[in-house]
């Protein structure tokens, strides 16, 4: 498979009152042609400054870009693009999605103009025909009555009409990546599944790469080809969808596991939750980010940072536990059988 | 649509009403009657004469249904201190002067007040969002009356560039000349208020995840500023509007008395210390209906830029 | 209190010029011996308000007057002679007879012509008079017609309107029969109460006479050309006017400016020819440009504290008059008004004439008693305990503003360190203290009193008992008696004693109230315009006015 987008030791810092926070710290990762890849992990850990980067939305003033950070995408460092050629990338080579549609779409616009509007950007064609062709993509999102709804502002919209929209005009120009960024949790249940589906069947259809951003696993469990999990602006474990349900290796990864609800749960039962709080990034642990929560630390853990160990030719996880030295764990039982729980 | 029109329009013609009534009787219960415009007390005698010349020797309540009958007619009456005036020739003549100033305060004050703001946020935490904020605070907090006789003292006693004080019924250079100081006393505020809000509302729009759809949409530039940014940071704006448009007509007392200009509010204000029922009861009815009026309209201006509230609709 | 020092201070600017010494012409400017006249004669200067009608029969203020007195001839006016000096002579009547018993006076009016070139009859005069003592007219200022005969009567619908001593005997001869010799009837005259107005004219515009420029016709020596509500008054010479001659102004523009920096501004600038001032700095200013003409005078009003003859501690006479006694009227004079008004021993203001000379009568000066035991010794005829710090007074002020808290401060301390007792003051709108007084809810305030006519009756008639005007519970018969002798004598030297014994009854025998200051008026005159010289109580027309050298 083609390799679309390569990120290379890409490290993000906030210039804020309190200090800098280092948000994203020196990760680094691909994306191939017509995957799924998510990125998972808890609120603030970094995945969506990740993706946002990608995008280069992050707001200028405050956000700070490591120079020796590398996004390459078609053969230039989108980090170091201006004005025009980065125009050209967003929307149409690179699009995203939202995690509010409520807030996302423009409340003072008709939606059919905010759909055209990207096709008008980059495509040479007219206002009629843009509109038109925006029409066809709400239709293709599955909107109801689209001809009509074009004419309509967003406040007009359900939240599930809304994502469907935004998709809509992610998707407008055909991009070679889509970075969906929880597309879903503003969702209700119902309709976050109808909206997953949607983005997958289009995602077939059109043969875009997705970076799925999600803290749900349930999600990933249906969709992703590969995931990543992120903690405190590092990826500590990534792998093929498999290997990280039916073998993950970090901590971290088992507890995610571990507090997602299953359906053979018994409804009494208590979900398992992390204890803990992810580590202040004004001042990042020296060792492993994740050892002040972690049930198998080690005194090595809050000494150094762990090293990548490859486990497989996809799968690779930074923890001591992989350490020749360390002692063998039974891994936790209850994890397997998630990915049954969905629907794939 | 029309429903709501009735409804909304029923409603209006109700808070005229209650308004005109609670005036009515507030302010008789004030101490003081038009004579008590003279500097003087008089003899009962001719003060009884005066009294039952204009129906004041009534009970209160007769003089009320006398008052709401007429102005059923569209009556306004006549004024107790100006006498043989009819009010309404009173307001006809005091609305023109406070409209050409509170109009051109009010156009040069949000124009350059939007502007002002619009720029501040683009070049927030720079030097023109420092000057931009500056002036606003200036705005703020010097009174206009300050301004206005700052403005007397350096333009027309230093520079004798313009007329100190006056007004001229004719439009046309002169009343251009009279204008351009009070014009400018009074959209002082205006500027400050808009730049403030069109900042503050231009900011948080910049905040917006709507703006990072545009953005990632490929949206830049003046198309970014003007589709998604602009449209919806006058949203705020439009709401402080509305009074001002009743402002227009309404206009500024102090201002107009500085500038010995003939206007609405100088005549309210001497009207309530003067206790002329008829005129203080005829401007308020004016000023009421301009409000109420006014708010209806910013309701549908509001409409048309936000569809979220668009009442018209369905 | 506010309006009254406002109103008083406006007066000034109409009734300028004075009467025997009592004008000071300040000349500080380049001399200029050059008399003839400019090409242009137009004169600019303002009223600080808009008129409340012109409407002669309704007119309240000096402003509507002032107006009145350009466009109407009364039947005398004033003469302003040499070093000031005032005599009355013919206007809209050349001549008239007095009878012996000086109750009938008859008039030959003057043939002359309304601006519609009617002729003015003496049937004109006869309908103003009757229209503005007519009840349904509802005019404020009939009672200035009350010494005619049935004129009070009628006001108060007890006489028929025919029973009024005002006949009209031909066309060109009016009789005017009085209730009672007065000696200052001819003075009188000259308000434009008295003025002669055209029946159908006013029966033409009903309600809206005289509240238009356009709505009266003119008689006097100028027009007006136009009355723009709430901004100005432009008038111009009536060419048919009998005496035009002598009229040389062309026009005069009269700007309507309520805020006082703004008056002062136009003066600065020369934007006005004149106008009056009344802040001592910026008299000062406005000397030191050397252009200008400054003219003092008296504004025939006087300052005065009343006392509730009613209440608690003000019921007894010698608290009273210690109060009078302890009051620091050059203090008051100097920290309120910088020294420009008069420290005032007696209440008949200074400027006022009688029997053809100035009224000079000061009873309070001279008066050495110590107001501590005047009032201990009242304090004891009331059966109150003599304990000074215990007695707490409260003073009624007039105003709100800081000028008012600034004033009652100064009273209060001279008052308390001089009688050793607690002032307290309690400051209301000027509505509400009018209403106060009124009723007698009150201990004691200050208030000011300006002349209606130039005669020491138009202070002294005020605490008569049927004198309602000020409430101070004041009700005597001595001084009733006395008033009326005076007012009944056909003596003139012998009046003005009566009036002086009745003044010194009022102030040192009774001390019903206790004059403060005279007040004084300065107005600033560009030095082109020459022939200014207006009458110590008359409104103004500004008939022999011209400008020189502008």
């Amino acid at each position: 498979m083609k390799k679309i987008l390569d990120i290379k030791n890409l490290t993000i810092d906030f210039n804020t009152y309190a200090g800098r926070i280092q948000a994203v710290r020196n990760i680094s990762f691909s994306l191939y042609e017509g995957e799924i890849l998510a990125i998972v992990g808890e609120s603030g850990c970094g995945k969506t400054v990740t993706s946002k980067s990608i995008m280069r939305l992050l707001p200028e003033a405050t956000a700070q870009v490591n120079n020796h950070s590398e996004i390459i995408f078609d053969g230039q460092n989108v980090l170091k693009l201006k004005g025009k050629e980065l125009k050209k990338i967003r929307g149409d080579e690179i699009a995203m999605i939202f995690q509010d549609p409520m807030s996302a779409l423009n409340p003072t616009m008709k939606v059919g103009h905010q759909v055209a509007e990207s096709l008008l950007i980059h495509t040479k064609i007219t206002k009629k025909q843009a509109f038109k062709e925006a029409v066809q993509m709400l239709k293709l999102v599955g909107l109801p009555m689209a001809e009509k709804r074009a004419h309509e502002y967003p406040n007009q919209y359900s939240g599930g009409m809304r994502q469907r929209a935004m998709i809509a005009i992610a998707l407008a120009c055909k991009p070679k990546i889509l970075i969906a960024d929880e597309p879903t949790t503003a969702l209700d249940v119902t309709i976050q599944a109808q909206i997953m589906k949607l983005i997958k069947t289009l995602q077939a259809d059109l043969n875009t790469a997705i970076i799925l951003v999600t803290h749900d696993l349930g999600i990933v469990a249906g969709m992703a080809d590969r995931i990543q999990v992120m903690y405190a602006g590092q990826i500590i474990e990534r792998g093929v969808r498999e290997e990280l349900f039916y073998d993950p290796q970090h901590p971290y990864t088992w507890a995610l596991l571990r507090s997602v609800p299953k359906v053979s749960q018994k409804s009494k039962s208590q979900l398992y939750s992390i204890t803990g709080t992810p580590p202040d990034l004004l001042y990042p642990p020296k060792g492993c980010a994740f050892a002040e929560r972690c049930e198998y630390c080690m005194p090595i853990c809050r000494k150094d940072p762990p090293v990548e160990t490859i486990i497989s030719k996809t799968q690779s996880v930074n923890c001591w536990l992989q350490h020749k030295d360390a002692p063998k764990l039974n891994k936790p039982s209850g994890l397997k059988g998630v990915i049954h729980g969905q629907s794939l | 649509m029309s429903k709501y029109m009735l409804k909304r329009l029923f409603s209006m013609f109700l808070t005229l009403f209650v308004v005109i009534t609670i005036v009515f009787f507030l302010i008789r219960m004030v101490p003081g009657d038009p004579l008590a415009s003279m500097a003087r007390n008089l003899p009962e005698q001719v003060k009884a004469n005066f009294y039952a010349e204009y129906g004041l020797d009534k009970p209160l309540i007769t003089q009320y249904f006398i008052y709401m009958k007429h102005l059923l007619h569209g009556d306004f009456g006549e004024s107790l201190v100006y006498l043989g005036q009819p009010i309404k020739e009173i307001i006809l003549r005091a609305i023109p002067p406070s409209m050409v100033i509170n109009i051109h305060a009010l156009l040069w004050g949000v124009t350059t007040g939007i502007g002002l703001g619009i720029l501040a946020a683009y070049k927030r935490g720079k030097w023109p969002d420092h000057l931009v904020m500056f002036i606003a605070i200036l705005g703020v907090s010097i009174p206009s009356f300050v301004l206005a006789t700052a403005l007397q003292y350096l333009f027309s006693v230093q520079l004798n560039w313009l007329p100190t004080i006056g007004w001229t019924s004719e439009p046309g250079m002169k009343q251009f000349k009279y204008s351009i100081m009070p014009t400018i006393a009074l959209s002082f505020g205006i500027i400050a208020v808009y730049s403030r809000y069109m900042r503050a509302s231009v900011l948080d729009v910049l905040n917006q995840d709507y703006i990072l759809t545009a953005k990632a949409k490929g949206v830049s530039g003046f198309s970014l500023a003007y589709k998604h940014v602009l449209r919806n940071s006058f949203i705020p704006a439009i709401t402080i509007l509305g009074p001002q448009i009743a402002g227009i007509i309404v206009g500024s007392f102090v201002i107009e008395s500085i500038f010995g200009i003939p206007g609405f509010g100088q005549v309210y204000v001497s009207a309530i210390t003067n206790r002329d029922f008829t005129q203080i009861l005829g401007q308020t009815v004016i000023i009421n209906a301009l409000y109420i009026f006014s708010l209806f309209v910013v309701d549908i201006v509001y409409g048309l830029v936000d569809p979220r509230i668009r009442v018209f609709n369905k | 209190m506010k309006e009254t020092l406002i109103l008083l201070a406006l007066i000034s600017s109409f009734y300028l010029g004075g009467c025997g010494d009592n004008v000071k012409t300040t000349k500080t400017t380049k001399s200029s011996t050059d008399t003839r006249m400019d090409a242009v004669q137009e004169l600019h200067a303002f009223l600080p308000a808009e008129p409340k009608t012109i409407d002669p029969s309704k007119v309240t203020g000096a402003y509507g007057n002032a107006v009145i007195a350009k466009i109407t001839e009364s039947l005398v006016t004033v003469h302003v002679g040499p070093k000031s000096h005032e005599t009355i002579v013919p206007a809209g009547a050349k001549s008239w007879t007095i009878s012996q018993d000086k109750k009938v006076y008859t008039f030959k009016i003057r043939d002359m012509q309304w601006s519609d070139k009617k002729a003015v009859t003496a049937s004109d005069y006869a309908y103003g008079i009757k229209r503005t003592l007519n009840p349904k007219t509802g005019s404020l200022y009939a009672f200035l017609l009350y010494p005619i005969k049935n004129a009070q009567a009628f006001n108060s619908r007890k006489a028929k309107r025919d029973a009024v001593g005002v006949k009209v005997l031909d066309d060109k001869t009016l009789q005017i029969t009085l209730a009672a010799p007065t000696p200052y009837f001819l003075q009188m005259l000259t308000n434009g109460a008295y003025s002669p107005q055209r029946k159908d004219i006013v029966k033409k515009f009903a309600t809206r006479y005289g509240s238009r420029g356009d709505s009266l016709l003119s008689c006097g020596p100028f027009k007006i050309q136009k009355w723009i509500h709430g901004n100005k008054i432009i008038y111009i010479k009536n060419s048919g006017y009998w005496d035009a001659k002598n009229v040389h102004l062309t026009k005069m523009t009269f700007t309507i400016v309520n805020d006082e920096n703004a008056r002062m501004n136009l003066i600065y600038n020369g934007n006005v020819d004149l106008g009056s001032v009344s802040k001592p700095e910026w008299i000062k200013k406005f000397q030191k440009m050397n252009v200008f003409v400054t003219r003092t005078k008296y504004m025939l009003g006087v300052n005065y504290i009343n006392f509730n003859l009613k209440s608690k501690y003000f019921k007894n006479v010698k608290i009273r008059k210690a109060f009078s006694l302890a009051q620091n009227r050059e203090e008051e004079n100097h920290v309120m008004y910088n020294d420009h008004f008069e420290p005032a021993y007696g209440f008949v203001a200074r400027g006022i004439s009688a029997n053809g000379k100035l009224y000079e009568n000061e009873p309070l000066k001279g008066i050495k008693d110590d107001p501590k035991k005047l009032l201990k010794a009242g304090l004891k005829e009331l059966g109150l305990s003599t304990k000074l710090s215990k007695v707490m007074i409260i003073y009624l002020a007039s105003g709100t503003s800081s000028w008012y808290r600034h004033s009652a401060e100064l009273l209060q301390q001279s008052l308390q360190k001089k009688l050793g007792i607690t002032i307290k003051a309690e400051f209301v709108e000027w509505p509400v203290y009018l209403d106060r007084t009124q009723k007698g809810k009150y201990d004691f305030s200050t208030s000011a009193w300006s002349a209606d006519y130039n005669d020491p009756n138009t202070f002294l008639n005020l605490f008569t008992s049927k004198n309602h005007v000020v409430n101070t519970g004041y009700s005597s018969a001595k001084y009733d008696a006395l008033i009326a002798k005076a007012n009944n004598s056909l003596d003139q030297a012998k009046r003005v004693e009566i009036l002086k014994k009745a003044e010194n009854l009022l102030l040192v025998n009774d001390a019903v109230i206790s004059p403060s200051l005279y007040r004084k008026s300065f107005t600033l005159i560009r030095d082109y315009v020459k022939g200014f010289n207006p009458s110590v109580i008359q409104a103004y027309d500004y008939k022999g006015v011209y400008l020189s050298g502008k």
